[in-house]
């Protein structure tokens, strides 16, 4: 599996049928909401030059404090 | 059972299906978890158990393999170790953390109990921790999750099987649910259960049905047909 980390302009503008997410309500989002996280096995036709990710180096990446709640219970 | 009919006599067997295990989930912490839905039936007070069997080798913190409710029960990773978890009739969050490291990469069986004064936590059939932070409990219900916390984060990564739940006290079968490889757990009369084996992939998402109550079927979110796998406890 890959991933891939686009800007919240093209949540409602990518073709979900391309990928396993199928919806936008069904990826990750930043805590600031400004970024989502995609992923796929077949690269889908609209990434193009994004970086991608493997399932380690975008598991860091979601252990961050921008992905990461800092969790007060 | 014998028939007749018609002046003939027939007879019929009952076809009773062996119990197998031949696929757990594999959540991969970013985004995959199964929404178990809102039903209030899954957050109730007095006596619970969380049964459920995970292979896992992520040490971050605050992973949430279950959760049900606003927190008001479940099972959760941090720092390589297992925690059963609950808020008090008070809504005050308590919990009990193994004294165990487990994210070997292997398949183990954890039990979380709360009898109402104490919560326990068994690993693979035997008590590993307890403390007196049991309760009545909430019925705080924000939604079930299995994978993720209520509000979609906190994702578990790592195969999970067989989770269930019970309105029951059920330390007394720590050891046969436990202790060996998954088993039937009908007669321990399950909430809720939710079999990988029972899940059916429609093309974009799994179905996972609730082999407990019936009551609580869920769907997957972001996974794929590759996230059924083959590799369970044996």
């Amino acid at each position: 599996m890959t991933y891939t980390i686009l800007d919240i302009s093209e949540l409602n503008n990518i073709d979900y049928s391309e990928i396993p997410n199928h919806s936008p309500n069904t990826v990750r989002t930043s805590l600031n909401g400004l970024q989502f996280i995609i992923k796929y096995e077949v690269k889908p036709s609209f990434i193009t030059d994004e970086t991608e990710y493997t399932h380690s180096e975008i598991l860091s990446i979601v252990s961050g404090s921008d992905w990461t709640e800092d969790i007060d219970i | 059972m014998y028939l007749y009919t018609n002046g003939i006599f027939s007879s019929s067997v009952e076809a009773v299906i062996p119990f197998s295990n031949n696929y757990s989930f594999e959540y991969d912490g970013v985004s995959d978890y199964v929404d178990l839905g809102t039903n209030s039936n899954l957050v109730f007070l007095g006596n619970k158990s969380v049964s459920v069997w995970l292979n896992f080798t992520d040490s971050g913190g605050y992973r949430v393999a279950l959760n049900f409710g606003s927190d008001a029960y479940g099972i959760y990773s941090t720092a390589g170790k297992i925690a059963f978890y609950h808020k008090n009739t008070s809504n005050a969050y308590k919990d009990i953390i193994a004294t165990t490291t487990t994210n070997d990469g292997q398949w183990h069986h954890y039990l979380g109990v709360n009898d109402g004064t104490n919560l326990k936590l068994y690993i693979d059939g035997v008590l590993d921790n307890s403390n007196t932070n049991g309760s009545n409990g909430t019925t705080l219900n924000a939604g079930a999750r299995i994978g993720a916390r209520w509000n979609n984060l906190s994702l578990f990564s790592g195969l999970i099987d067989e989770p269930a739940i019970f309105n029951t006290d059920q330390s007394a079968n720590a050891s046969a649910i436990g202790s060996t490889t998954p088993t039937d757990l009908t007669q321990y009369n399950p909430l809720g259960w939710w079999r990988s084996e029972n899940s059916t992939w429609n093309g974009s998402v799994w179905s996972v049905t609730d082999s407990g109550s019936g009551l609580n079927n869920g769907t997957s979110s972001s996974m794929t047909l590759s996230s059924r796998s083959t590799d369970v406890p044996t």
